[in-house]
């Protein structure tokens, strides 16, 4: 037997033996309810999101998304060059009207670059970008970019966290994602005093861009 | 677990004297209460949810083995490695074999308790790996060869100056002096850790939460380098304490919502992370290798014990933040990498009470950090029955235990009680002159009682006692 499998044995047998004799385990209750007050949808969202330092607005359709880059890219002195993951639904005309804005497939390299995402949902009761590990965006992106674009579907933008899990469940019912991130706000850290600096490690700009229709 | 707990008292003297720590913590004691407060009065069911939060820790303590064994499955069957460590020792040497396994030689960490606790990083190092930490505060502090001084913000004890010497002296980098502002020092920090990130073979992670329901270890950060750490190297390991199972998601939901509020006045961190396993076929990128090592060095042997509660401790640190103890102190004192009321009931635990008796008494029991604990662990009791211990573990009658005993004997005669405590309150207030407020104050006190005086003032007693009082509003 490995050291491990005789560790798992004996703690397996330690945490048996505590609770030996104890009560029987009272079920779990029904799931948390968030009280109706608390309760928001897309404008509490971009609030939330906006107090946590991201930027938004909405935009009318899915074609609406390539100008909106090229607007907030422009806007923010960008360099007019920026990755398009895989898992944005947009073919390359599309994008052709975003010109002079350079787009390419990845990956993100250099310090400096601006990442295009789509988003599996957002939650508004913490402004959070919910994004799943896909084969065609390399997880580390993300991370890596200056300045995180990420377009929503106002649709999946859901209230609380337990209305994700619901959706999560339906969509996954055995094979969980790889990895799920979630995302509020740029990078941030305390580290060097009050208030915090932006863009620790990953993106010190995140916008948001909320798709209506 | 090594401390240094035994010199509390001169290490907590030494921390009060020191003027640039004192500045801190009084941002610490200032600024964190006013913003828990804040995130918590828009959330008019924090309460149900720190009940909750409450009930799913100890329902998951209750049945920790299965909640265990489901997580063990899940990850198997996404493809990964649970590994079981009984002891520190165990978990430092499990994940120096998988980095030899993986031909590692540049490792980067994200910051974890449990491996600051089993000191995974000097392990490591003794088989000649290099570690990174990346979290800033746990790097600033890797610089400087110290211990963390809180279990959130590491390195609250540097200064903005001292951060910069440190960088001076161990960055390889050309400039004619240290850097001089905290947004030049974040752009040094974030342009060498990139390289290291990059360069990295294993990555090694904490994690604030394992799912049983789906497998997923959940890492919550503000800065975004766990996520790095866990997705750029080939080999990505999870090294946490066995009590961080969950049963579902909507649990951690529960959980991630009084987290983020108590520890920074924050709806949520910036970052939270599910990891479920390696890269799988035809991903892009991530993690060929992932490991998940479960870490008890102590932990087991406190279920179904009188300390059984402190296991539900999500590190939060509010408990800290609104300790008169800790904020006076610092982590330091503590002398060990858990602090404040959560690390004086924790450290005897792991360290053994001979080595940290001090810090269950070193409280006053005002009962904050009950009150501030999102799952509600009732700490002062837990700290008393510390004492308990160690004072019956004493061999030899001193100082201390007289006293109890004379106040143990004094309360059983109540006759004896009312002659001393009215006597004590008449020589009190002689001893008082007139201050501010109205009230009286008590300057120096002779004997044991200059301990107080020679630092503060004493509030003089009204020169009745409560009986008397009692007697004559009845009469
Ligand atoms: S004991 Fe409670 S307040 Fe202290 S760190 Fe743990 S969970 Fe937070």
């Amino acid at each position: 037997m490995s050291s491990s499998a005789a560790a798992r044995d004996s703690i397996l047998q330690a945490i048996r033996r505590a609770r030996a004799g104890a009560d029987a385990v009272p079920d779990a209750p029904p799931a948390y309810r968030t009280p109706a007050a608390l309760l928001g949808g897309i404008e509490q969202f971009c609030a939330y999101a906006g107090e946590e330092a991201a930027t938004s607005e909405h935009v009318g359709r899915m074609e609406d998304v390539p100008p909106a880059v090229l607007r907030y890219v422009t806007g923010q002195g960008l360099a007019m060059r920026v990755v398009v993951a895989a898992d944005l639904d947009l073919d390359a005309a599309v994008w052709a009207a975003a010109q002079p804005l350079q787009i390419t497939g990845g990956p993100v390299e250099r310090d400096g670059d601006t990442l295009v995402t789509g988003c599996y949902a957002g939650v508004a009761e913490a402004g959070a970008l919910i994004m799943l590990s896909s084969s065609g965006v390399p997880n580390e992106a993300k991370f890596l970019a200056a300045t995180h674009i990420a377009a929503v579907r106002a649709v999946d933008i859901l209230p609380t966290f337990e209305a994700l899990w619901t959706r999560l469940r339906g969509d996954f019912t055995d094979r969980w994602p790889r990895t799920m991130n979630w995302i509020v706000g740029p990078s941030r850290t305390a580290d060097l005093g009050v208030p915090s600096k932006l863009g620790a490690h990953g993106p010190a700009r995140v916008h948001i861009i909320i798709i209506d229709a | 677990m090594e401390t240094t707990s035994r010199q509390f008292r001169q290490l907590s003297r030494h921390a009060l004297e020191q003027a640039t720590l004192q500045h801190s913590l009084d941002g610490v004691r200032e600024i964190m209460p006013r913003i828990r407060a804040a995130a918590l009065a828009e959330r008019g069911d924090f309460d149900a949810l720190c009940d909750r939060a409450r009930d799913i820790r100890e329902r998951t303590l209750r049945q920790l083995d299965s909640y265990l064994e489901a997580f063990e499955r899940r990850v198997q069957a996404a493809g990964g490695t649970v590994h079981w460590a009984a002891t520190g020792e165990e978990a430092c040497r499990i994940v120096a074999q998988i980095c030899r396994d993986a031909g590692a030689e540049r490792l980067i960490k994200s910051k974890s308790m449990v491996t600051e606790e089993i000191e995974l990083n000097a392990a490591l190092e003794r088989d000649g790996f290099t570690v990174t930490e990346t979290d800033l505060g746990e790097y600033i502090i890797q610089l400087r060869g110290e211990k963390p001084s809180h279990i959130l913000a590491p390195s609250l004890h540097v200064t903005l100056d001292e951060v910069a010497e440190t960088f001076h002296q161990h960055h390889d980098i050309e400039r004619s002096g240290p850097l001089t502002n905290a947004t030049e020092m974040l752009a040094e920090a974030r342009s060498i850790m990139r390289d290291k990130f990059l360069q990295a073979d294993v990555g090694i992670t904490g994690a604030n939460f394992l799912v049983a329901e789906t497998g997923a270890a959940v890492i919550v950060t503000n800065e975004g380098n766990a996520d790095l750490t866990a997705s750029l190297p080939d080999t990505h390991i999870v090294v946490t304490g066995i009590e961080k199972a969950v049963p579902t998601l909507d649990d951690v939901g529960v959980l991630l919502r009084v987290l983020a509020r108590s520890a920074i006045g924050e709806r949520l961190s910036n970052y939270t992370t599910f990891v479920h396993g390696p890269r799988r076929d035809g991903e892009a990128s991530g993690p060929a290798n992932y490991h998940v090592v479960l870490v008890d060095n102590g932990r087991s042997e406190m279920l179904g014990t009188e300390f059984q509660d402190m296991l539900r401790c999500i590190r939060c640190s509010a408990c800290l933040n609104h300790c008169p103890v800790y904020t006076a102190i610092g982590g330091h004192a503590y002398g060990s990498v858990y602090s404040g009321p959560m690390g004086a009931v924790l450290t005897p635990a792991f360290a053994g009470l001979p080595a940290a008796a001090h810090l269950p008494n070193a409280s006053t029991f005002c009962g904050r950090c009950e009150a501030v604990c999102p799952v509600r662990i009732p700490l002062p009791s837990l700290l008393r029955r510390w004492r308990q211990r160690e004072l019956n573990a004493r061999p030899v009658m001193d100082g201390q235990r007289f006293g109890l005993g004379l106040w143990r004997w004094l309360n059983h005669w109540p006759p004896a009680y009312s002659l001393a405590i009215r006597c004590a309150a008449r020589v009190l207030r002689r001893l008082s002159v007139p201050g501010r407020g109205g009230q009286r104050w008590i300057r120096r006190l002779p004997l044991l009682g200059a301990a107080w005086t020679d630092c503060r003032d004493l509030p003089a007693p009204p020169g009745r006692t409560f009986q008397d009082e009692w007697r004559r509003r009845r009469s």
